[in-house]
């Protein structure tokens, strides 16, 4: 049965909807509520929303506490910038994971103490003094910044001594098996990690080493829960020879469903492979693979970015697997942990601010590309929503300004790239051939939820002086009755006159 | 019968008809030809001696390592054929979910690489499909490896042209319906066309070649879901009659029928052929009620044996414990966990240092063997939790007349054990908070050495 679709020269769109919070739905049932907001801005509009982050928080804790486990939450500050969301973290039990010294102040003036952060990353001299200063875990990324610390402390007395360090593995050996791993520039590799324990060991009474740290990409739980498991195997030794390790950072890269429906990725993925396979043009801006392409006798080879996304478990399920994962000849990983008074972290970026944030962009025009395919333009770039390996994979919701309705799907649709406002061929929202369900016009408004952690304005410029997106904070989305405030002056406290009855 | 290498047991499968009262479709002869008793366990044999022989003066004598970028079947008979002519095998693959192939793999001898998962921060120039690595590996080292490409290898299509599909249709004569799995496509294609071809030259009648597949979302291992087939070089959607998509569970439910009922030792592959196969002629039947038979043949493709961890993740029901008529330490009811006693550190602390003379206390701590020797009461017999349930369920361990104390590290599951023991009538009891409460109201604990 072979068909001819690809004969035509459009490429086929096809949809995927994007996963939406509840508070995101209600606010899009305010189509006039936003159009209005949206009115605030030049740019780009980017809402985040400091209510929505204690309950990332609580579910992130359910399984360690489920367990009997004293956990860490190191919250990664890297995905976001604002001032709201941070501090709405204050209340909850989680930590900050600061990457900078600019985030490190941020924190602290937020009103975290050094107890509650941690530092990680490669780290300059000020960056190092502060955060000793301040006395928060630092995580030790190469041996010359452990050896920079020692020496810190060895000739300033009025630095905190000793310093909290976790030292940050690069692999994890599995004896069993040969694993390669994808080469890093953070951590320790084997030997240098051999002579930071030394280090350790001989300037006791400066540096104390609070236990050890392992971020991974890797998506398969078991994986996953093996070289947490090795880092056991680590502190196991460590203890053997007189350290008192109490902590494991088991990193972060806990991935986010961001589309409603798996199935819909699937098929886009699958629409996108016929037609290289075919040698048909791609649904996909400049014909872009994806990760694949097709050799020259015609198979299509690569492998899809973004697809994994949705093969891997939700961040509960994927701790749960670490929790339940029975180190070989010894205890399931949570049994180890609570026996030997480990505390286990983790350090969530996009598990914890999901659901945090959505951004608004206006169409300005509405045009055909050379080649037939239809392009809106918006009033913002690809330094708005993108960044130089992610794009938003899922469509935006329309909101249209004549009819001030968000457009619901139905037999008409419209297809086409939304591109940025700058004078640059490569200046678009996404790679991918997005689908609406109605024309756009100018003047509408394209809502990209859930753009809280990486996307909105995550490395947001101003290039050709285009105006930058606004940054509001929305609250009261749970009580129906939203509003903005300055992400500024938000806070999580409230309070009532003394005195009067607690409600 | 005596044979010179195993070699020659490669092909010349049976085919076993398979009982409409099992089937339950009218007027079928359904066949399964049992691939899994070639010598290597797969009808991958056919496609690695097909991939190997023409190559092998070649290769024989010249150090070269045999490279595919496989983890499964593929491997396994290419590792064996090599050990066979004296050459080394290597598997470069992706992460190998299954831990019986791999250990499998590297008791016969072969190298594996496994390479990464995809990274959250995607490097648009980061190669990370497997076969790129294995013809980038091969391409730089032509001396040192020969890389046999399945999924490309014209060898692949041909070995089952010319010895399976001749099988077939020496065995059946004329075929209606064939059911591949898809997995490289080889045998799918290879056997469909030989098929096709012969029923059409020699009975006039139009075989009907259906793919089966996995769907979306569902991994059934040894061949590929709806989504992964356009990756696949042979791959071609107008060739096939229609794809039939099956789930994780109806591969697992055709596996066990073909298993327990027919005595067929064969993987999820051959129990999704056969449930899209058996529901497609049912399908087929209802349109066509002619009394006409139909034949129809279905591979059975590989071995259990390689299967067990992926039916104890996805059918765990097949393993439950049948015996629950036994008193369990995890089957207590709420009464009897209640009724559990504690003993507080201090009242503990008491009894062992009494000094009457009577019988003290026997103190279990049913933490792991770290934590023991990081720190235990003076006394304590270490016993790991699973182990204890283990001794405890089998009958009473302990004389009558001794206090039992379970201590683990908080307190909390050592009230199950104690709970159990006193229902089973001892005196048994929990000590209160754990260690961690011991060590806070300051007493002392023991040390050992750690054994590792």
């Amino acid at each position: 049965m072979p068909t001819n679709e690809f004969r035509s020269t459009q490429p086929l769109a096809t949809p995927v909807a994007a996963r939406l919070a509840p508070c995101v739905r209600g606010l899009l049932d305010r189509p006039e509520l936003l159009l209005s907001w949206s009115d605030l801005s030049a740019g780009p509009l980017h809402l985040n929303f400091p209510e929505c982050v204690a309950e990332n928080i609580e579910r992130l804790s359910t399984p360690f506490a489920a367990a009997g486990l004293t956990s860490r939450i190191f919250v990664a500050h890297k995905p976001v910038r604002s001032p709201a969301l941070i501090r709405a973290l204050l209340p909850t039990s989680a930590d900050i994971d600061v990457a900078s010294l600019g985030e490190l102040t941020n924190a602290l003036a937020a009103g975290f103490s050094g107890e509650r952060i941690e530092a990680t990353g490669p780290k300059n001299e000020l960056f190092l003094v502060t955060a000793l200063m301040h006395r928060t875990l630092i995580s030790i990324d190469s041996l010359a910044e452990l050896r920079k610390i020692i020496e810190l402390l060895e000739c300033n007395h009025s630095i905190p001594r000793p310093a909290k360090v976790l030292l940050r593995v690069q692999v994890i050996g599995e004896e069993t098996r040969n694993l390669i791993h994808r080469p890093s520039r953070f951590g320790l590799d084997s030997q240098s990690f051999r002579a930071a324990v030394e280090l350790c060991r001989e300037w006791k009474n400066l540096v104390s080493l609070a236990g050890l740290h392992h971020h991974s990409e890797e998506q398969f739980p078991p994986l996953r829960a093996s070289f947490v498991a090795g880092l056991i195997a680590e502190t196991m030794k460590l203890i053997s020879e007189g350290f008192a390790p109490s902590m494991i950072n088991c990193g972060g890269g806990f991935r986010i469903q961001e589309a409603a429906n798996q199935a819909e990725v699937a098929s886009f993925f699958s629409t996108l492979e016929s037609a290289l396979s075919a040698g048909a043009p791609l649904p996909t801006w400049k014909d872009h693979g994806f990760g694949l392409s097709r050799t020259k006798d015609g198979r299509v080879v690569g492998q899809e970015v973004a697809l994994a996304r949705f093969r891997v478990p939700s961040p509960v399920e994927t701790i749960e697997q670490i929790l339940s994962y029975e180190i070989p000849g010894h205890r399931t990983i949570a049994a180890f942990a609570l026996e030997n008074e480990i505390e286990l972290a983790i350090e969530p970026g996009a598990a914890a601010w999901s659901d945090c944030g959505l951004s608004m962009l206006r169409v300005e025009t509405v045009r055909t590309g050379s080649g037939g395919a239809p392009m809106v333009t918006v009033n913002g770039n690809y330094t708005t929503l993108a960044s130089a390996s992610r794009d938003p994979f899922f469509d935006p919701l329309l909101i249209s300004r004549r009819s001030k309705k968000p457009s619901t799907r139905g037999d008409d649709h419209w297809s086409g790239y939304v591109v940025g406002n700058l004078c640059k061929e490569t200046d678009f929202i996404s790679r991918r051939m997005i689908y609406l369900a109605e024309t756009p016009e100018p003047g509408d408004l394209l809502v990209y939820p859930n753009t809280a952690a990486y996307l909105a304005g995550f490395e947001e410029a101003s290039p050709l002086l285009q105006p930058i997106g606004l940054r509001y904070a929305a609250v009261g989305l749970k009580g129906g009755a939203p509003r903005l405030v300055s992400e500024d002056s938000y806070t999580p406290f409230t309070r009532h006159p003394i005195g009067s009855p607690p409600h | 019968m005596i044979i010179e290498s195993i070699e020659k047991l490669i092909g010349n499968t049976p085919l076993l008809l398979i009982p409409e009262s099992i089937h339950g479709v009218p007027n079928v002869e359904l066949y399964a030809k049992l691939e899994f008793m070639n010598p290597f366990g797969s009808l991958k044999d056919r496609v690695a001696l097909g991939m190997l022989q023409p190559v092998l003066g070649e290769l024989k004598g010249s150090k070269k390592t045999v490279l595919e970028a496989s983890s499964g079947n593929t491997a396994k008979a290419l590792c064996a054929l090599a050990g066979i002519h004296g050459l080394k095998f290597k598997s470069v693959t992706n992460r190998i979910k299954t831990p019986e192939i791999r250990l499998l793999l590297q008791a016969m001898g072969a190298e594996i690489e496994e390479l990464p998962g995809l990274s959250d921060c995607p490097d648009p120039t980061d190669p990370n499909d497997f076969t790129a690595v294995a013809t980038k590996l091969a391409t730089e080292r032509p001396s040192e490896y020969h890389y046999t490409d399945q999924y490309f290898n014209p060898e692949n299509l041909r070995a089952h042209a010319t010895t399976t599909g001749q099988e077939i249709l020496r065995d059946l004569g004329r075929i209606d319906h064939y059911f591949g799995f898809l997995g490289t496509c080889g045998s799918a294609m290879g056997i469909g066309q030989c098929l096709r071809e012969q029923c059409l030259r020699e009975h006039h009648s139009q075989t009907s070649v259906w793919g089966v597949v996995a769907a979306a979302g569902h991994h059934v291992p040894g061949g590929r879901n709806i989504n992964e087939l356009w990756e696949v070089g042979f791959f071609k959607e107008s060739f096939f009659s229609g794809l039939l998509e099956g789930t994780r569970e109806e591969a697992i439910d055709g596996m066990l029928t073909l298993n327990r009922k027919l005595g067929m030792l064969c993987g999820p592959t051959s129990g999704l052929c056969y449930h899209a196969a058996v529901r497609k002629l049912i399908e087929l039947r209802k349109q066509d009620p002619s009394p006409k038979p139909l034949k129809a043949v279905f591979i059975a493709c590989d071995r259990i044996e390689s299967y067990t961890s992926y039916l104890k993740q996805y059918a765990p029901q097949i393993f439950a414990s049948s015996t629950h008529s036994r008193p369990r330490v995890s089957n207590l009811d709420r009464e009897q966990l209640l009724a559990s006693k504690e003993i507080t550190s201090s009242e503990l602390l008491t009894r062992l240092s009494a000094s009457d003379g009577g019988p003290k206390p026997l103190v279990i701590d049913i933490r792991g063997h770290f934590a023991y020797a990081r720190g235990h009461i003076d006394s304590s017999i270490n016993i790991l939790d699973e182990l204890f349930t283990f001794v405890i369920e089998e009958g009473p361990a302990f004389p009558m007349d001794r206090t039992i104390v379970v201590v683990c590290a908080v307190g909390t599951i050592s009230r199950k054990f104690a709970a159990f023991l006193s229902a089973q009538g001892f005196d048994a009891c929990s000590l209160t908070g754990g260690i961690g409460d011991w060590k806070k109201k300051g007493h002392s604990l023991e040390t050992c050495a750690h054994g590792q």
